[in-house]
């Protein structure tokens, strides 16, 4: 038997295509059977191996297979929170941005304080300060269907605070009331 | 689609023993086949996201297998097993591992492109196109390679393939 019986014999064997005219002449060799049997207890010498890996193999495997168990570099860590927070950023941005534009702002209400003299008591000793707060409330912004409307303004006067020193008397240790 | 940690999980149950028998035969050494076998697999996990070749998978997993071992063998500056480099507790195995140790050995002596075709034929269980791309060759190749294995190893282990041959075949030459 020639190299080349053998060698479509091993093809043969492993399941590859061989030429049947060169398989049908390699398999009339008489040493065609042996050899086949031969490579049959080959492959069943290497493939009765029972030997598996220890089980700090599979401890370490375990963990770096697990979900997220993997070891990644650590800019890959970062970028995805990084992502998210410049999405997030750009997102509130673009809203903010987009309601100022619709939504009109609605008028301010402006609040003045007008303070007057306080009114002098005649009692000696007695100072009285009285005040009011004028809320005034400035136009709006001119809608078109109410262009004409006049500013509305309105001077409320409101009593604030009226204080009376007329039964203060000074200790020199700082405003201590008796 | 499966995440990738899944995918890289279901490919570590379906090949991790074979891609560890086949280091273990290859270099003779449990230790270094299980730190080859993780290395392997670390790759995966890193790789699994350009991994779309579905069906072959066994192929590209035996590609990185190859790379690993180029890698070992790189850092180790030799390629050589020797029996002191086999495992000590086969020393004492019994009468019927005998013939599994007998390989072990036999395995170690071939040349390392017929021991890798070897191998990946007969434990990694690869088909000649598959063999042929993991060790960037021709299928006439890798057919040549297992033939001369073969012829190599039946060399190597003829009293032990004694017991196959009839009493007429024991007298010719195989």
């Amino acid at each position: 038997m020639n190299p080349n019986h053998l060698q479509i014999l091993s093809r043969f064997f492993d399941g590859e295509t061989v030429d049947p005219a060169l398989l049908a002449e390699s398999l009339a060799q008489p040493e065609a059977a042996t050899y086949l049997a031969e490579c049959a207890a080959l492959r069943a010498w290497t493939r009765e191996d029972e030997s598996r890996p220890s089980e700090r193999f599979y401890e370490a495997m375990y963990r770096a297979l697990k979900p997220g168990g993997a070891r990644r570099p650590l800019w890959r860590w970062l970028v995805r929170p990084a992502l998210a927070a410049s999405m997030l950023l750009v997102g509130v941005a673009l809203g903010y941005e987009y309601r100022s534009r619709v939504e009109p702002r609605p008028a301010t209400p402006r609040v003045a304080v007008e303070t007057r003299p306080a009114a002098m008591s005649p009692v000696v000793g007695e100072l009285a300060v009285s005040g009011t707060i004028a809320r005034q409330t400035p136009p709006g912004p001119a809608l078109p269907t109410k262009a004409a409307a006049p500013p509305r303004a309105r001077s409320l006067p409101v009593p604030v605070a009226q204080l009376r020193f007329g039964s203060w008397r000074e200790t020199g240790r700082g405003g201590e009331e008796h | 689609m499966a995440p990738t940690d899944t995918i890289a999980a279901e490919i570590f149950e379906r090949h991790h023993v074979a891609v560890f028998r086949f280091f273990r035969r290859l270099t003779g050494r449990p230790d270094v086949a299980e730190d080859l076998t993780q290395e392997v697999f670390l790759r995966v996990v890193k790789g699994v996201e350009q991994y779309r070749v579905m069906g072959r998978e066994t192929g590209w997993l035996f590609q990185i297998a190859r790379r690993v071992l180029i890698d070992h063998h790189r850092q180790r500056s030799d390629t050589t097993v020797s029996l002191s480099d086999t495992d000590p507790d086969q020393a004492a195995a019994p009468p019927a591992q005998l013939v599994a140790f007998g390989l072990q050995e036999a395995v170690s002596r071939l040349p390392n492109a017929e021991r890798a075709a070897f191998l990946l034929r007969e434990v990694g269980g690869l088909t000649y196109g598959e063999i042929a791309d993991v060790c960037d060759t021709t299928e006439d190749a890798v057919s040549a390679r297992l033939y001369r294995a073969r012829a190599r190893l039946r060399q190597l282990l003829s009293t032990r393939l004694a017991f196959l041959r009839g009493p007429r075949n024991q007298q010719g030459t195989l």
